[in-house]
Order: C-alpha cells, then structure tokens, then sequence
C-alpha cells in the first residue's frame, strides 16, 4: 500500500458547512470534495480513521 | 458477396486490427500525457502518461519518467528498485469469471518482466481489498507472475488470466487493476508500450486509436487547462459573502467522480483588484456532469461583485478524478 504524504488538511465552509477539504498531499496544494469515490478524500478517511490525521477547522 | 468472402474479410480486418473498442486499457499507446512529458525525481503517484500510475517498490527512492514515442520509460532511480506500473479499469460486473489477455510490450533494465492482475476495492495506489486473477485455467493467484505463461517474443508479451467469478469476490470492486513491473536493482529502468487488454483468450493485433479519441477518454480521469504566461483571464463569477465567491466552469466531459482541483500561478479579480485565494474546490453536485460549480474561497469581499480569475504566469488548473 502506497501511503499518501498528507502535511495539512483543512475543511472549506459555506454558509456554516463544511463542503471541501484543501490539503497538501505528496508536496501538492489540493482542493477536495467530499466524495468518497474522490482517491485523496479515501486516503484522507483512512489516514483520520487510523489516527494518523485529524482534519482542522477551516481557516 | 458470398458469407464466406463476408468471413473472410472480416477475418483480413481483425488481423489487420481494424476492428475497434477491444482494448479496455487507456492510453495503452501513451499518446496522451496531459501532466508532462518528463519529469525527474518523482516518487510515485500520476506523473506522466496519462492513466498510468508509476511506483518504485523502493520507499524513499527517486525516479525519473519521461513519455517519447509513445514509449513511457521509467529510469535514473536514486537507489535501487523495482518498478510498478499500474493501470485501473472502472469495474463492470461482466469481467466477473471473464478469461482475459494482456499485451505490451516491455523492456527491463536488468532482470525479468512480471505482471499481476486483481479486483480491486479502493484506489490504484492504497488496496482496501483485493482478489487475485488466476492464471489462465486454474485457481492460481497471480503474484508478480514471470512464469511460462507470460510468453515472450522478443520485448513482446502475450499473457492470459481468468478474473475472480462473482463469488470468489467478497466486497464490491472499484476496478480491474494490472500492474507490469520488474525486480529491484541499481539503475533499474523500464519501458512501457501498446499495452492491450482484451476479453477473450487470444491476442489481436493492437488497436490504434486517434489522439482526440484517447484524450476524450482520459479527460474523464484528468482534465488539466494550461495557459502561457500572464494576463489570460477566464472564468466569470459572483462574489457570494465575504469570504466566497462561486463560478461555473465547463470541463470536456463528465468525470469519474467529484474532482480534486490543483492550480498554480492564478489571482482571483474583482475588476482589477487582485485577491489572493486562500481556497479552491469544486462542490459536491458537480458529479455526472461536465458543468461544475467551483467554490472559491477569499478574504474582505463583497457579496454581488462580479469576478474573473487570471494568470499571474505559465500556469494551470487541473481537475482530477483517478482511479
């Protein structure tokens, strides 16, 4: 299993909700839906589940 | 004309590989590199030939990548390694018991060329779950199989497998993934070309797609708009509260799923004032359709403002929706 290189990750709100994460995964700036069916927002489910990233609020 | 001239035509057609949409690979020819067409010191990851996922089976170590010809090489590693390049199919449940087979063509700095092939629940890169193919006829898992079944003609490859039966597959698979690598060395390289997939237990000769037709197809996965320079300016949208602005854009087609957006060297504009963003994503609607609605996210703006986005250098954006 190939680890993505998640070094931030951050939700993106409107009107109060929370609708995407910005993350920089392996070195690039990314804006990410939340879509399960999304590859980094899969990788970003795992690595929370497995207690190795935590998700903070938005800037 | 005769039903045995009719056969026998069609039988000249299939040899000459005129017969299309039997390759279920994507960019098998490596026509189609929207990312770039070299890049040095990569780790892993969607880096050149579009569909194709490039790994060493080194952690830590570096590579360089390069599509020429539409050859796709893999080479200039910074400590020795193998190589895997993988390649997803979205599932359909008619591969379910399928006999299929593979061609490429290959060439492998030193070593031998293996190859696997599984149902796959997660991404190319990170396996959730997985069923192995068997090898042609039997219940043997392919494991980096390099045995006699993979038969060899020169740099060309022909191997065949039988894809797991509905009910050897316990979760729902994402994809049909294959992979073609070879074994760890220093200064490995390889190189990759004409990869075909079909349905069926014979290799047919290599069906060559046009350019657009092979673009088409990738833009599902990855769609990426670059310009040259500054001052290009596109995209109109609205200002939505103080910190929001909402636009629409039209990609070349619906993608696979909700995309994730990259971009570089491009200022949000309110007339002329530049705004620096602080975030840029797509929302959550835009699945199954080719008009998506960006979300981009600033400071100090004011709701009903109209904006455009503009190039402050050679740029893009990119929308990507891999396996």
């Amino acid at each position: 299993m190939d680890n993505m290189n998640i070094t931030s990750a951050h939700y993106v709100t409107e009107e109060g909700s929370n609708i995407a994460i910005t993350a920089t995964i392996d070195g690039v700036d990314l804006g990410i839906p939340l879509d399960p069916a999304n590859r980094h927002y899969a990788e970003i489910l795992r690595q929370v589940d497995a207690g190795t990233l935590t998700i903070q609020g938005a800037d | 004309m005769s039903k045995a001239r009719g056969l026998a035509d069609l039988g000249n057609a299939y040899s000459d590989g005129a017969l299309s949409n039997r390759n279920l690979i994507i960019n098998g020819a490596m026509q189609v590199a929207q990312r770039a067409a070299s890049v040095t010191g990569s780790s892993q990851g969607y880096i050149t030939a579009d569909r194709w996922y490039l790994r060493r089976t080194s952690s830590g170590v570096t590579f360089d990548s390069d599509v020429t010809s539409g050859v796709l090489t893999c080479e200039n590693p910074s400590a020795a390694t193998g190589f895997d390049l993988r390649h997803g199919i979205e599932w359909e449940d008619r591969f379910y018991g399928k006999t299929m087979t593979l061609t490429f063509t290959a060439t492998t700095g030193s070593g031998t060329i293996h190859v696997d092939a599984s149902a796959v629940d997660g991404a190319v890169s990170s396996t959730t779950s997985e069923e192995r193919c068997h090898l042609q006829g039997t219940t043997t898992d392919i494991i980096s199989y390099e045995g006699s079944r993979l038969v060899k003609s020169g740099d060309n490859y022909t191997f065949s497998f039988d894809v797991p039966s509905d009910a050897d597959v316990s979760f729902t698979p994402d994809m049909l993934r294959i992979a073609i690598g070879n074994t760890s060395a220093a200064s490995q390289s390889i190189t990759l070309a004409n990869v075909q997939l079909e349905v069926g237990d014979t290799a047919t000769p290599f069906e060559h797609r046009s350019y657009g037709d092979e673009l088409a197809r990738c833009q599902r996965y990855y769609y990426k708009k670059n310009w040259s320079g500054a001052g290009t300016k596109f995209v109109a949208g609205t200002v939505y509260d103080t910190t929001n602005v909402v636009a629409s854009y039209w990609l070349p087609c619906a993608m696979r799923a909700n995309p994730s957006i990259s971009y570089s060297n491009l200022q949000l504009r309110i007339g002329s004032v530049a705004k620096t963003i602080s975030a840029f994503t797509v929302d959550m609607t835009s699945v199954d359709s080719n008009d998506v609605r960006l979300v981009v996210v600033s400071s100090g703006l004011s709701s009903g403002d109209g904006v455009s986005f503009r190039a402050t250098g050679t740029g893009h954006l990119a929308f990507e929706a891999e396996l």
